[in-house]
């Protein structure tokens, strides 16, 4: 299968992505971005770290939490999956958008959510919250051309999804913003 | 003040999928020869498939034919009226005889109207609900019939107000919602027959017969009601169910992509006082 754009209309574009699997990104590097993966953070401090790694990055991936375990629905096993799936989101994407606020530009935001499973406590509570997180920001963002969407991690695997990723976060689906794709 | 300015896409002409990447694939459109159905044709030929636009009017969509075959396609009109049960294994098979077998299915035919709900007449609401929902099933049962177990990919056109309630349009609302239950329930039961079914939940796509118009005034109140600050363009609707039905979205089936910058978000915490629908100047 050839990538989505094997032009590479993007050369010179930059990206970061962040606690995202390496195959996610491919066809976005395929298109000529290149992609600074950075491992799942969950403070602000951490995740300015990683924006700084990248200051002229246009797309931001937000990989999805780390498996769930659902036998282990202690307050430990909470945290552990909503540190780096839903605060460091919210601290990812609110840098990455200052950042291009302050350089008058905009960008485009890529969530990974938990799939949406109700027999897991937490990963349901994340993935409906990162969800609506998503739809807001989307609409707080929208006339600074920051556009920001969310993907269900449970809808196929990374180097399926790399495609999706790619349009998504390209020109072409420009009229895409606050959309959380489940299935 | 924006800091950004929220993109545009790129003009129909630069293409999006990779030349040829629906080559071989013949596409039937419901409600093909206008607006957001003839949008959805034009991205699929732009991408190589041949393409059936089926409608009322034989007019509109022999014009429509016209623009597919420039794009260097083979292209066919079917005349019929997607609530007519009888009309659906010989709209399949003109295409069949003339294209081929039938591999994408975009169920775009759908009406629309403002009425308020104990206003509306059994007809109004028979002429919405079946256009929109009825045909969707009709045709889709049809194309997974013919399909086997040879796969394909079904394309619905739904709406953006689905999410919410739409005061004023009990017939559309509720069968544009039908609608993304539809897409999710034969997503998973289709999925052993390599069918996939996603749907798209479009706002304003203003185009020449939109009921919204499409002139510079309506574009722009319309634009500045968005959050995104415009209405869509065309491509970006006809590019978005290309792709879906594309092998690049082979692992992508069940999915209900919103495509409104934004319109469907709009919320604040205070509003205006509330009108009654039946008290408004416009029921919409």
């Amino acid at each position: 299968m050839i990538a989505l754009f094997p032009a590479r209309p993007f050369a010179g574009g930059t990206a970061l992505a962040v606690g995202a699997p390496l195959a996610l990104t491919a066809d976005i590097e395929a298109g000529g971005y290149a992609v600074t993966h950075v491992p799942a953070l969950e403070d602000e401090n951490t995740a300015g770290a990683a924006l700084d790694l990248t200051p002229a990055a246009s797309i931001l991936l937000c990989g999805a939490a780390s498996p769930a375990d659902a036998a282990a629905a202690d307050f430990a096993a909470w945290r552990a999956q909503a540190g780096p799936g839903y605060d460091g989101v919210f601290f990812c994407a609110t840098e990455f958008a200052r950042r291009r606020l302050a350089a008058k530009a905009g960008g485009c935001i890529l969530v990974l959510v938990p799939a949406p499973d109700d027999r897991d406590p937490a990963a349901a509570a994340i993935s409906h919250a990162v969800a609506n997180l998503v739809r807001t920001l989307a609409v707080e963002w929208a006339r600074d051309g920051i556009r920001i969407n969310a993907i269900s991690s449970a809808l196929a695997t990374p180097e399926q999804l790399s495609p999706l990723i790619a349009y998504l976060c390209s020109p072409h689906a420009a009229y895409v913003t606050g959309a959380v794709l489940t299935a | 003040m924006s800091a950004g300015r929220y993109p545009e896409p790129p003009p129909f002409e630069a293409g999006f999928l990779p030349p040829g990447t629906l080559a071989g694939q013949v596409a039937l459109v419901t409600g093909g020869g206008s607006g957001l159905g003839l949008g959805m044709a034009m991205a699929f030929a732009q991408a190589g498939a041949d393409v059936a636009v089926l409608g009322r009017s034989a007019e509109k969509l022999e014009v429509a034919v016209g623009q597919l075959e420039s794009l260097g396609v083979r292209a066919l009109a079917v005349a019929a009226d997607v609530r007519n049960e009888a009309g659906v294994a010989p709209a399949f098979d003109a295409v069949e005889a003339t294209l081929g077998p039938v591999t994408i299915l975009a169920n775009n035919a759908g009406g629309n109207f403002p009425v308020l709900a104990d206003k509306m007449s059994a007809n109004a609401w028979r002429s919405v609900t079946r256009i929109a929902l009825d045909g969707a099933v009709l045709y889709a049962t049809e194309f997974t019939r013919r399909t086997g177990r040879g796969g394909g990919a079904i394309i619905n056109n739904s709406a953006h107000y689905v999410w919410s309630g739409f005061p004023a349009d009990a017939h559309s609302a509720s069968a544009k919602a039908g609608i993304v239950g539809l897409t999710k329930a034969q997503a998973r039961l289709w999925a052993a027959h390599g069918i996939r079914v996603n749907c798209l939940t479009a706002g304003f796509f203003p185009h020449p017969v939109s009921g919204s118009g499409d002139g510079p005034e309506a574009l722009e109140r319309l634009g500045a009601m968005i959050p995104a600050g415009r209405t869509g363009r065309m491509q970006e609707f006809g590019w978005a169910a290309a792709f879906l039905c594309s092998p690049f979205a082979a692992a992508i089936s069940g999915v209900a992509l919103t495509i409104d910058g934004g319109d469907s978000l709009r919320r604040s915490l205070m509003s205006p006082a509330f009108t009654p629908p039946r008290e408004r100047e416009s029921l919409w």
